[in-house]
């Protein structure tokens, strides 16, 4: 440890004084060195001493760590519904009489060939392994890259805020993206929803969900209907992507979205309640278990990093949007859809709500910081998701929609709470 | 008598506990009074070196107004008289007459009789008035504003801090003088906070002429912020005095002796600390008095008050005017912790549970001064909201005060803090962002545009 320790000392002579001869970079070498040494600046003489042990970086690795149990489960099953897909197609084909298609191995599986008729847990690994690294790699590569570039720019430390971001982005995409088109919407969110504010801290929406909608509204095709939530090795013709030929699955949403009034019925045909909680079905990757969301809230409330008013109003709007939703439809005269036909605890088991209010929802930067404008913002977000999911034809799921939606009310909302605030006071007077 | 309950905060479990016992220091070699510990003052010496003064002869004024004099705490020859940039005074020390052997001289001190004009007067012209705060905006009390009400705070909850109910056992008498003179400076009431359930007590629950609250619950129960917020708050335009129970005895006992009260009782704190106690000790005696000649000495840094609000002095310094406790901390010059953001930490003080330090509730923990970590932007995750316990929403005043919108800041409570209620923000803040920095900048450009 002294070792590295005299070696950086060494280094950086090169970068700190002003007229050194790598000065402009030196936010990166920072990055590093604080990356590995907690920096040395101490507390100033007169004021406060003494200082929490906790720095921004502890919290961004406190919510990675939130993270992991969703990403572990979303490298599993990534494989594990590549297999079953691959399984089905081949029994349909043996059942029509067709050849069984030809497996694509991918770049990963070059090396690690996978028995594909019957998949081991590690072949399942590899493949969710083969999918989920470069999409990480490229969403860390590019936001970062950005992120330090700004911090060279502004000669500023380069803040940690992304690291939670890229984590963010991989999970709420589907692992079938073009890696080419996750680069452009990291590029796209980190600069013109982040970057021109004035990075981290001073964003409007949450970055990682402006990757997100933009990828949502610029490739719609790549981020939503029913080809793509299984990924493959392959690119069928004109449809860019790794999927595989000719499979699709609709997700919950997207079943319960045509479905009529009997929507509970043929959701559970499909998918079981155990299946759609503990995530053994297709989607975004992180968005799919439950439990392993549940585990992340968990970890985040118990550390105080994120806020339990956020999920619990988030959770609490959801159910009651979704009771009264039906009932006022009828009262109006709206044709009942199938969203509004399942049960109000069954719109939390289906698609990214219990993701999105837990890990995204809560970002400090973009929620208000009022405690009551939390309960409001929270509750808005469970709302909208709902609103969206059974009045909107077009769309299945809302919670992206209303997060940005509350993203960008949340000042006025805390505008509210501290007018509140500022009238109380001065009653007194 | 009301007990206020207060749950926002956090009680920072430090190791190095003064014990609870009070011994005479030595005799000092000399002493010193500093002027930057009274920030806005314009000082004017009246003397110079070789002078030889009595204990309470006036060392100097202040020309913003010229009754308020700071006294000599002992008698001797005036040995240095420093002076800074624009010949602006900085600090006057004089030998210890007593400590060479000779003898204590008391200077004639004005005394306290005549109407509330006369008695004001008297306190400045004994050197004292510096001992009463002014709420808001925390500092010397000016003008002639009577105060809604005096609050006397008789704990402190500041991690390691001096028992001020434990220091001033056995003066009841010049507690109860103290208050009569407070009774005559103020229309209003004259309140105590007390710990609720404290210690050494007895004598505090009997005093005459004071409404006595008990305060329970962690840091910051004990300051006097938010002793005003719970038992009186302020209207707009009205302003408090404050001061502690330390600083009332010594009011009682000029207004009781006509002498200028010279001994202090100061804490010795804190981890690094040779020794660990408190002492009956001269105002402006050098640290060193305390230890028995052990030096602080390494890396160590030497805080006069606490380790949340307080000024560092140099290890071989003088004791403040206001000093009631010294709190010695490691430095931790050089220490650079290997991945410290991603380790467990289960060594660590920290409020969030992210430092796994949490799962032992019991440990008393040694911390020195670095901010273990890098500043960053307001990333805020509720961490200042859950340590303050006023109705005040901390980031939206602390960006208005950056912003340069003071009324803005008053409106959102400006006036009702001080550096010191914030300070535990600024310790829980994973940005490390100074609050209480950043708040008394609010205050002084309040007191500028005012």
């Amino acid at each position: 440890m002294q070792f590295l320790r005299n070696l950086i000392e060494k280094q950086r002579t090169l970068y700190h004084a002003k007229d050194s001869r790598f000065h402009k970079v030196w936010p990166l070498f920072d990055a590093f060195e604080t990356f590995l040494f907690a920096p040395e600046q101490r507390a100033e003489r007169s004021g406060t001493h003494v200082r929490d042990y906790v720095d921004l970086k502890r919290v961004m690795n406190t919510v990675i760590v939130a993270m992991l149990p969703c990403l572990l489960w979303a490298i599993w099953n990534t494989g594990a519904q590549h297999f079953a897909a691959w399984a089905s197609l081949a029994a349909k084909a043996v059942a029509e009489g067709k050849p069984s298609p030809e497996y694509v191995a991918g770049w990963l599986q070059s090396i690690l060939a996978p028995n594909v008729m019957a998949p081991s847990a590690f072949d399942t690994v590899v493949f969710g392994l083969q999918r989920m690294l470069p999409i990480l790699i490229v969403s860390y590569g590019v936001g970062l890259g950005i992120e330090m570039l700004f911090s060279v720019l502004r000669s500023e430390e380069v803040s940690e805020g992304y690291l939670v971001s890229g984590m963010l982005i991989a999970l709420i995409v589907p692992a079938s993206i073009p890696l080419w088109q996750l680069a452009i919407g990291v590029a796209f969110a980190v600069v013109l929803g982040k970057e021109v504010f004035g990075g981290t801290g001073m964003n409007i929406f949450n970055p990682a969900m402006m990757v997100r909608a933009f990828l949502f509204f610029a490739f719609a095709a790549q981020m939503s209907g029913d080809a793509v939530w299984v990924a493959g090795n392959q690119s069928p013709a004109g449809v860019p992507g790794s999927l595989i030929d000719g499979y699709s699955q609709p997700t919950a949403l997207a079943i319960v979205k045509a479905a009529g009034t009997n929507a509970s019925e043929v959701l559970a045909a499909t998918y079981s309640h155990a299946d759609l909680f503990f995530g053994n079905i297709p989607g975004s990757a992180g968005e799919m278990s439950k439990l392993a969301v549940l585990l992340g809230a968990f970890w985040l409330v118990f550390t105080g990093v994120g806020s339990w008013r956020v999920m619990l109003a988030g959770v609490l709007g959801v159910l009651a949007t979704a009771v009264v939703v039906p009932v006022a439809a009828a009262a109006m005269g709206l044709a009942a859809t199938g969203p509004m036909h399942i049960a109000p605890w069954e719109h939390l088991l289906c698609g990214g709500f219990l993701f999105g209010i837990v890990f995204m929802a809560t970002d400090p930067v973009s929620s208000p910081e009022t405690s009551t404008g939390k309960w409001v913002y929270g509750a808005l977000i469970g709302f909208f998701t709902v609103l969206v999911r059974t009045i909107n034809p077009a769309y299945p799921e809302g919670t992206m929609l209303a997060v940005l939606l509350l993203n960008a009310f949340a000042p006025t909302i805390d505008h509210f709470v501290v007018a509140a605030n500022i009238k109380r006071r001065l009653a007194r007077a | 008598m009301t007990t206020h309950t207060i749950t926002k905060g956090f009680d920072l479990r430090l190791a190095g506990r003064a014990e609870a016992k009070l011994q005479a220091a030595p005799e000092p070699r000399s002493v010193a009074v500093e002027t930057a510990e009274f920030p806005g003052i314009k000082p004017k010496a009246l003397v110079k070196e070789g002078d030889t003064v009595a204990t309470g002869q006036p060392l100097f004024l202040d020309k913003l107004d010229r009754d308020l004099v700071w006294c000599a705490p002992a008698s001797g020859r005036i040995a240095k008289v420093e002076f800074g940039e624009r010949r602006f005074l900085l600090r006057i020390e004089i030998e210890n007459a007593v400590a060479a052997g000779g003898k204590e001289t008391f200077a004639d001190l004005p005394k306290p009789a005549g109407d509330r004009a006369a008695l004001v007067r008297a306190i400045k012209g004994a050197g004292l008035w510096p001992l009463i705060r002014q709420r808001p905006v925390g500092k010397i009390v000016r003008g002639d504003q009577v105060p809604t009400a005096i609050f006397v705070n008789g704990m402190d909850s500041a991690p390691l801090a001096a028992d001020p109910a434990f220091a001033v056992q056995g003066r009841k008498a010049d507690l109860q003088a103290g208050i009569g003179l407070l009774r005559q400076l103020t229309g209003g009431k004259v309140y105590l906070a007390l710990r609720a359930a404290g210690d050494h007590q007895s004598e505090l629950r009997d005093l005459q002429g004071v409404e006595v609250h008990d305060f329970r619950g962690p840091h910051p129960s004990g300051l006097v912020g938010t002793h005003i917020s719970r038992i009186q708050p302020l209207k707009a335009g009205e302003v408090a005095w404050a001061l502690r129970l330390q600083d009332l005895a010594r009011l009682g006992e000029w207004a009781r002796t006509g002498r200028y009260p010279a001994l202090t009782t100061v804490a010795l704190a804190g981890s690094a600390a040779p020794v660990r106690g408190y002492f009956r000790v001269r105002q402006g005696a050098a640290v060193a008095t305390l230890t028995a000649g052990k030096p602080i000495a390494g890396d160590v840094r030497v805080i006069d008050g606490n380790v949340l609000h307080g000024r560092a002095i140099a290890a071989d310094g003088n004791l403040g005017y206001y000093c009631a406790g010294i709190t010695v901390i490691p430095e931790g010059t050089g220490q650079r912790d290997l991945f410290g953001w991603a380790l467990p930490q289960f060594g660590k003080l920290s409020f969030s549970r992210s430092v796994m330090s949490w799962l032992a509730p019991k440990r008393e923990y040694v911390v020195d001064t670095r901010l273990n970590g890098g500043h960053r932007p307001i990333v805020n995750i509720g961490a200042w909201e859950s340590v303050l316990p006023l109705d005040i929403h901390p980031s939206y005043l602390v960006r208005a005060i950056q912003a340069n919108d003071i009324e803005e800041a008053v409106k959102l409570g400006l006036l009702e803090v001080t550096e010191e209620d914030v300070a535990l923000c600024t310790f829980v803040d994973p940005c490390k962002i100074d609050v209480g920095r950043i708040v008394r900048q609010g205050l002084d450009l309040y007191e500028k545009e005012g």
